[in-house]
Parts: structure tokens; C-alpha cells; sequence
């Protein structure tokens, strides 16, 4: 065989021969030409991307499933928060009311406490109602008296009712006001006494400070069978020893035994049943004192009733009525003749 | 898609271009590459780093020639890399397998391409390359000498005694290779 045939025979034989690489030698390849960091980074980074917010979505679906977000223009479920405080304010809330209902539950603050033996707390309460001058005094009397209808246990539930029921349809301010008021033993007392009262019809007493006591006659002619019993607020809290205990009585003299010892019952007019009464009889009302005593009086139904009768006793009455004042332990009264 | 098309973009690194390119010619280039490796995962390490390069340096393809020829060369330069790494080039002929000599074949034998490849496997790895370089890709001794960092002299010898050792194992037999005057051996060189 000649040399240009041998080099024939291996350049035709071999020209297009071919050799199937192996199919790793690609991926080989692939690294070689995109290095593996890119190509996972570049595989990684949407999955990431969604498992990012996929957490998202879960974490932030099972805070709003849990309740731990609330919007901010919505009243906590107490309805005793302000709008514009978190809901941590709602339980912070509900913790003073927890915490006014045990304390309640002890002896002094209880008002399972007999009547009389309450007085005392009667007195500073509705003497504290009487010299508010706000609304919140009324609310608060109010609200004792509402707790008192609804159920006629004690204290314990008006001032559960207070904190719970009340503040709903009340400005913010006034539900913080009653929360206070609640939120420590001695308040819950003055509730206490507050529901004491409202079970006590013979007995309204207006507090007010040692200040004169004030208790204007009849201006008008039909005050004939109306007696008109009120006090001066001050803005300082009332002690029991400066209460001034006002009753009107039939006839009389100077010489009016106390109403305990009294056998007549005594005629409680302290101001007309709202909507019922005529309206010669509101306009003794109106004006500051007026306003004040409807806030004190205004949701004391049962007094208010007890006030109807006395109407009826006072039209019934021709001559005198005798109204006497009690501050501490000096008394004085006054007999009018009408 | 055309050449042209395929290597623009196998040069903005599609992906997609690169494989196709890779698949047209993978297959050829890997036996290049064996015809001066004796061992497949070096042809294979050569045909991987040949196609590395080639991708790198196809920017600077100026479409003047052959593209195939092209991507050849770089194969072969990398073959020839591979082989001074793996085999001592300069092999003397007595060391080499008396066995190879005893499976005569004559010229009329219809050898296939892998029987071709398997003889060109069994020749030193000097004469190897020597005679693929010269008679199966085309170079001239000059060339020759300049890729395999030898002399001419050296080149067209070791393509005489390549010759030689193939044709006696095609049945021609040494003797008759050998007696091929050193004058005839070089009379075949390529201008």
C-alpha cells in the first residue's frame, strides 16, 4: 500500500465519523459555562420570592383571625375604650372591672351591707352626684338606679353593668370617668350606696359642702303642693358629717320629731317626674340648680315615683307644710303655710 | 436557524443556542479528539474544554473561513494539549506492543471508522499525532513542527515510521513499510 493510500483510506474513513458524547458531558459543559451559584440563585430566588409571601399572607391572616388587630375607629368589645386607643386598652379596661367587682365582694365596699348602715356612703354618693355639674355625675346615678332595676342584687352588679353597659352609648370621657370611679374600693362603695339609695324611697338627700343649706319655698302658686329641696354644689367632695338631710312634712311645728321616729311619713317632693309633670312645675327647675338636680334625679325612678305620691299627699294637704334640714347634728325647720 | 443566527446567539449566552451548537458538533469534534487520545475521558476532558473555549472565543469569529474548521482547530490544539499532559510524546517504536504487530490485515479489508480509530489508539503518541495531523486534518511538516514544538526533520520521520507501523498492520507488513526509502517518506510531504 502506497503512502497517499494509506492516508486516503484513514482521511475518508475518518472525516465524518462521529462520536456520541456521553450526556453528562453537556452538564459538565453547562457548568463550565454558567456557573452552578448563578443558575441556583437564579432557580432559588422565585421560590424565595414566594415562600416570603406566602408567610406574609399566613402570618398576617392568622393575626386578623386571632383578633389581635382591630381598626382603630372601633370600640373594644367592653365598649368602654376610647377610639382611638388599641384594643390592649379594651382588656386593660375590663381588668379595672374585674378588679372593682373583688373589691366590691369585701365588707366595706359591699352593698349587702343593711340599709342604714350604708347611709353614710348614700350620702357621699349622692352628695358627689349632686355637686357634678357634669353629666357624668348623672351617669352615675343613672347608672346605679339602671343597675338597680335590672336586677335587684347588689352593688356588685350595677357596677359590672356600669362599666359594661353604660359606656356604649356615653362619650369616651364619661366611660373613663365611671371606670375610675369603679376602679377602686371606696368608689365601688359610693356605687354601693347609690343602688342603696335608689332602694330607699323615703330617703332623698342632697349633699352638698357645709355651705348654707338652701331650700327654697314655692315661688310659684302652684308650688303650693310642691316643696323644692335642693343644695349648692361645690366642687369638693362631701363628707357624710356635712350632708344636709332635707324632709318635708305634713303640717308640723317646730318642735317635728326626726322622720325615723316620725309615725307620719314624710313627703319627699324633690322635683317632678319627667314628662309628667306640668310645666309650671319644670320651670322651677330650670336654669343651673335645676339642670343639676334633673342630672341627680333624672334616672332615679324610684324616688321620682315616690315624689308622684307625694304630690297626691301634697294636694291633699290645705294648710301647712313643715320642712326641716338636718346638717350634722343641728336641725332646723321651717313651717309654711300655704 | 442559520449559522450566522446560531452563533449570535450562542454570544449572548443563550442557553438554547448553545446547546444546539454543541449538539451539531459534539459528536464530531469527540472523534477528533480521539483520534490523538488513546483514552476516552481524556478525549472527553479535551472535547469539554475545547467546546469551553470555543464558546468563549466565538465573539472573536470573524466568519472568514469555515466555522466548522474553525472549532477543529480548537479541538486539535486542545487534543494536542491534552496528549503532552497524558502521554510522553516522544515514543520509541521498540516500545511499543509487539502484539499489535501480529493482527495483520490485508489492503482489501473494509476497515470501519472505529477500526481506523482503534489502529491510530495503538501508535505512539508522537506518530499519532504526527501522522493524524498530516494525513487525516491536512498540516504540512512546517505546521507540524510548530504545534508539536519539534523539527521538521523530526515530523516528517515519525509520519514515515507512522506509515510504516500502519501499513504493516494492515497486511502490507513492516517489511514492506520499511522498505519505503527514507527519500519515498519524505517525498509525500506537503508543500
Amino acid at each position: 500500500m502506497q503512502p497517499d493510500e494509506l492516508d486516503k483510506l484513514f482521511r475518508g474513513g475518518l472525516e465524518g465519523h462521529r462520536t456520541p458524547p456521553p450526556r453528562a458531558l453537556w452538564e459538565r459543559l453547562e457548568d463550565e459555562l454558567h456557573p452552578p451559584r448563578q443558575r441556583r440563585r437564579a432557580a432559588w430566588w422565585p421560590l424565595a420570592v414566594a415562600a416570603v409571601v406566602t408567610l406574609l399572607l399566613v402570618a398576617g391572616g392568622a393575626g386578623l383571625w386571632g383578633g389581635t388587630w382591630r381598626p382603630a375607629t372601633s370600640a373594644g368589645r367592653g365598649g368602654e375604650l376610647v377610639a382611638s386607643r388599641p384594643a390592649t386598652d379594651a382588656t386593660a379596661g375590663l381588668k379595672e372591672i374585674q378588679k372593682a367587682v373583688v373589691a366590691s365582694r369585701t365588707p366595706e365596699a359591699t352593698g349587702l351591707l343593711p340599709h342604714h348602715a350604708a347611709t353614710a356612703e348614700t350620702r357621699a354618693a349622692l352628695a358627689t352626684a349632686a355637686m357634678g355639674s357634669s353629666k357624668a355625675a348623672s351617669t352615675e346615678v343613672g347608672a346605679a338606679v339602671r343597675g338597680h332595676r335590672a336586677d335587684d342584687r347588689p352593688q356588685l352588679k350595677a357596677a359590672v353593668a356600669l362599666a359594661q353597659n353604660f359606656p356604649k352609648k356615653m362619650p369616651a370621657a364619661q366611660a373613663t370617668h365611671l371606670r375610675r370611679t369603679a376602679s377602686t374600693p371606696s368608689n365601688a362603695g359610693l356605687l354601693a350606696g347609690q343602688v342603696a339609695t335608689a332602694r330607699r324611697p323615703q330617703a332623698v338627700v342632697l349633699g352638698a359642702q357645709s355651705a348654707g343649706p338652701v331650700a327654697p319655698a314655692p315661688r310659684a302658686a302652684p308650688a303650693a303642693d310642691l316643696a323644692t329641696a335642693a343644695a349648692v354644689p361645690t366642687p369638693a367632695s362631701a363628707t357624710p358629717a356635712e350632708v344636709i338631710e332635707v324632709e318635708v312634712r305634713r303640717g308640723g311645728g317646730p318642735g317635728l320629731a326626726p322622720a325615723a321616729a316620725s309615725p307620719q311619713k314624710p313627703v319627699l317632693a324633690v322635683a317632678p317626674l319627667e314628662g309628667e309633670a306640668p310645666r309650671a312645675r319644670r320651670g322651677l327647675l330650670r336654669g343651673g340648680l335645676g339642670q343639676q338636680l334633673d342630672g341627680v334625679l333624672g334616672g332615679a325612678g324610684r324616688v321620682v315615683r315616690t315624689a308622684r305620691q307625694g304630690y297626691k299627699a301634697l294636694r291633699e294637704l290645705p294648710s301647712n307644710v313643715t320642712v326641716q334640714a338636718r346638717v350634722g347634728e343641728r336641725t332646723v325647720s321651717k313651717t309654711l303655710e300655704l | 436557524m442559520s449559522e450566522a443566527d446560531l452563533i449570535a446567539a450562542c454570544c449572548r449566552g443563550e442557553h438554547r443556542a448553545q446547546r444546539q451548537l454543541y449538539d451539531q458538533l459534539a459528536g464530531l469534534m469527540l472523534s477528533v479528539c480521539r483520534r490523538y487520545l488513546k483514552r476516552d475521558e481524556d478525549a472527553e476532558e479535551a472535547l469539554l474544554v475545547g467546546f469551553t473555549k470555543m464558546f468563549r472565543a466565538l465573539p472573536e469569529f470573524r466568519h472568514e473561513g469555515s466555522f466548522e474548521g474553525w472549532v477543529r482547530r480548537i479541538m486539535v490544539n486542545e487534543a494536542l494539549g491534552q496528549l503532552r499532559k497524558r502521554e510522553a510524546m516522544q515514543v520509541n517504536v521498540d516500545d511499543a506492543d509487539p502484539r499489535l504487530f501480529a493482527t495483520p490485515a490485508t489492503a482489501d479489508t473494509q476497515l470501519q471508522a472505529d477500526d481506523l480509530l482503534a489502529l491510530l489508539t495503538h501508535l505512539p503518541p508522537g506518530y499519532r499525532a504526527v501522522f493524524n495531523l498530516y494525513a487525516v486534518e491536512g498540516y504540512g511538516h512546517q505546521e507540524i513542527a510548530e504545534l508539536l514544538g519539534i523539527s521538521e526533520g523530526t515530523s516528517k520521520s515519525q509520519l514515515s515510521k507512522a506509515r510504516a507501523m500502519l501499513q504493516r498492520w494492515l497486511g502490507a507488513g513492516p517489511a514492506t513499510a520499511t522498505s519505503h526509502a527514507t527519500k519515498d517518506y519524505y517525498a509525500t510531504r506537503r508543500a
